[in-house]
């Protein structure tokens, strides 16, 4: 059986579709990555929003006017680009036209109001609709620490005798303490991508064991045949191929980790090791995908085994939303309406398994999907087992 | 003495088609049996069934005197097989290809490497141990075909049809080679549509067509078999009718054709064929060329049988 391991990967490695599909795929497509998602992340930094301001008494004895002052203060972390207009109707204008997102108007008693369009233009929607939540957090967090600060003057006065104390109450932070929900914080969806990608890149690799088997088949092939003459039980030549093909399924894995990692820079939060032991258990689950739809009974021999197998990864990973934001969209509702799909579409649960290692604490969600995938590798194999078996040469 | 193989009434259909009609066949040790029909006759049928890559609908095969199954691995491992087709990989070198073969049966690496070096000397491929399958000419690729077969040194070693597309070069190499695995202690099972190869080197020869066993024996006894003992050829000049129909009526002629300024007579076995044959012609004042007479070949045998040639 050693010697079935050692010829397996060697031929496999002598075979230019490896190189395409286990080296030069994943560096190629994780490259294009890295291009788009540099753009985006350039494109991601936020524009300062810009605001009316009817500047009436009110808002001249306003502290909102302050902290409105400060967040329109140009500099890299410039939020707001305040427009003073003497009047609302004024305001109302600009808004009309386009040229703010919203208008601040103080009242008597010193709190914001902020008016928006009841419509806006649907292809603006992503940009509007962020605007809107500038604007309203900025609002609402300054009615919050002054409503917080009123509640002071009440109960405990000489609490406000520290002015530090008392701006950093009145500033958006102030009163609020920052908690992250994740392990690590992410850098938007953009490492959402790369693990679908390393579900693609793995599923894709189920070729390798597909190919493998075809070779071993006295149905498909005359090598086939003279292999299941020769002294070695069908079982030791197909836990042979399966064991080569895993090693090779599990080097693409880690040229597309080590790659992602090393040469894209994407932060893997100092799991890098238990990353590759995902990647280890999916290479699991292709390569025993890869042994059973090499066994299927199906015409063709190889060409068709092949066109099986990147037809059901490509499909994957569609519902696993590595195609772009409509395809995340789709992906998710898919798992809503669905969640076993979660656990059964592999490039899915590769995807998640990544996810959970990344952003969870605990590595119990991440050692569940890994061992789903192991499961998943059982049953592929002990479907492709029993297949196998049942193969015979029949023609004359 | 225990038969090598040994196979009774095996029945192989698909579906409609009978591949094997009650097929039986003895092979004892240390002899090349040869299996000669024409393509789709059985003979490939029978061995896939014997090594078990077919499963057939009735019948019994022992190997070695034990039941052979698709499990008995201790027997296979017994067993070398030469295909019909060049079955090797095309990534691995010619090294490479032999020692994974030999692997199948062959576990100490040691021994291995010394049966692997054996192999390529046997098969004169020293020169291109390095070479992947794809640039060695067809008749090398075929003497690979046979290293992987025969690398692990079977005691039973079947050749389906190795000389098919080889050239006259190989094809006796390949032909001195099987005699010297007989030589050696192997029992050898020779398949061929090639009735020369099978004369040349079978011991003992079974004809076969449709799927059923039509004759066996040697290659003496098979032509004792048919009526026909001799062919005689003469070189003649322009014929009549009338002598044509003098030369019919002979005795011991069975069949007298003419074509081409050559008259070929049939006869059955008699000391006087030549000379009455000759005597007729002479009578008749027939312009006489070249004269030679030749036994009957394995492919008369099978007209005579069948009523149809060989390789029809």
């Amino acid at each position: 059986m050693f010697n079935t391991i050692v010829i397996t990967v060697k031929t496999l490695l002598r075979r230019p579709s490896t190189w395409v599909w286990g080296a030069i795929f994943p560096v190629a497509l994780s490259t294009m990555f890295m291009f788009m998602f540099a753009n985006l992340s350039s494109d991601g930094k936020i524009d300062p929003v810009p605001v009316a301001v009817v500047a009436d008494e009110a808002w001249d004895a306003s502290t909102f006017k302050d902290v409105a002052a400060s967040l329109a203060k140009e500099g890299d972390d410039q939020l707001l680009d305040v427009s003073e207009y003497e009047d609302l109707a004024a305001a109302r204008k600009a808004l009309k036209a386009g040229e703010v997102a919203g208008i601040y108007t103080v009242d008597t008693v010193g709190t914001p109001k902020l008016t928006l369009l009841s419509s806006y233009d649907s292809s603006r929607a992503s940009t509007v609709l962020t605007d809107r939540s500038i604007l309203e957090t900025v609002a609402s967090s300054y009615t919050q620490n002054a409503e917080l600060m009123s509640q002071i003057a009440q109960d405990n006065p000489a609490a406000l005798a520290d002015p530090e104390a008392v701006a950093r109450a009145l500033s958006l932070e102030g009163g609020t303490r920052r908690v992250s929900l994740t392990r690590t914080t992410p850098d938007g969806t953009v490492i959402y991508y790369y693990y679908a990608l390393f579900g693609l890149v793995a599923m894709m690799s189920a070729e390798f064991a597909a190919l493998s088997v075809v070779d071993l088949q006295p149905n498909l092939s005359g090598l086939g045949a003279r292999r299941c003459v020769g002294g070695l039980s069908k079982t030791a030549s197909l836990a042979g191929i399966f064991v080569g093909s895993w090693l090779v399924s599990f080097a693409s894995m880690t040229i597309a980790i080590g790659y992602v990692r090393l040469v894209v820079g994407v932060d893997f939060g100092g799991r890098e090791g238990l990353c590759l032991v995902g990647g280890a258990a999916s290479a699991l689950a292709a390569t025993g995908l890869g042994l059973f739809v090499g066994t299927l009974p199906v015409k063709g021999g190889k060409a068709s085994k092949s066109g099986i197998l990147t037809g059901f990864a490509t499909t994957c990973a569609l519902f696993a939303g590595l195609y772009g934001e409509p395809a995340m969209a789709l992906a998710d509702d898919v798992a809503r309406a669905c969640p076993a799909e979660c656990w059964l579409n592999p490039v899915k649960l590769i995807c998640d398994m990544f996810n959970r290692l990344y952003f969870f604490e605990d590595l119990g969600p991440f050692a569940v999907r890994a061992g789903a995938l192991v499961l998943m590798a059982l049953l592929f194999v002990a479907a492709a087992t029993l297949t196998f078996g049942r193969s015979r040469y029949e023609h004359l | 003495m225990t038969d090598i193989v040994h196979v009774e009434n095996l029945v192989k259909r698909y579906d409609d088609l009978i591949a094997l009609d009650h097929f039986n066949l003895s092979i004892a040790s240390d002899e090349i049996f040869g299996l000669l029909g024409p393509n789709g006759s059985g003979k490939t049928t029978s061995i896939n069934c014997i090594l078990q890559l077919l499963a057939y609908d009735k019948g019994t095969i022992e190997l070695f005197g034990e039941p052979m199954t698709p499990a008995r691995y201790d027997l296979k491992r017994r067993i070398g097989v030469v295909p019909q087709q060049v079955a090797v990989f095309d990534e691995l070198t010619v090294r490479e290809n032999i020692d994974y073969f030999c692997s199948l049966y062959v576990n100490d690496r040691k021994r291995r490497r010394a049966l692997v070096d054996e192999a390529i000397d046997f098969v004169g491929l020293g020169d291109f141990t390095k070479f992947r399958p794809g640039k060695l000419s067809g008749g090398l690729a075929r003497r690979l075909n046979i290293a992987c077969g025969i690398a692990h040194k079977p005691e039973l070693i079947f050749f389906d049809e190795p000389t098919v597309a080889v050239d006259p070069q190989s094809r006796n190499a390949i032909l001195e080679g099987i005699c010297r695995l007989r030589d050696e202690g192997a029992t050898v099972v020779y398949t061929s549509h090639y009735m020369e190869e099978v004369e040349q080197i079978c011991s003992r020869i079974m004809i076969m067509d449709g799927g059923r066993v039509l004759a066996q024996g040697t290659n003496d006894e098979l032509k004792r078999m048919i009526q026909m003992g001799e062919r005689v050829t003469v070189e003649v000049g322009a014929v009549e009718p009338a002598t044509v129909e003098r030369l019919r009526a002979l005795e011991h002629v069975l069949s007298v054709e003419l074509s081409g300024g050559e008259l070929v007579c049939t006869c059955e076995a008699s000391p006087h064929n030549l000379v009455d044959i000759l005597d007729t012609l002479r009578a008749a004042d027939v312009a006489l060329g070249r004269v030679w007479s030749e036994p009957p070949t394995l492919n008369d045998v099978f007209l005579e049988i069948t009523g149809r040639e060989l390789r029809d």
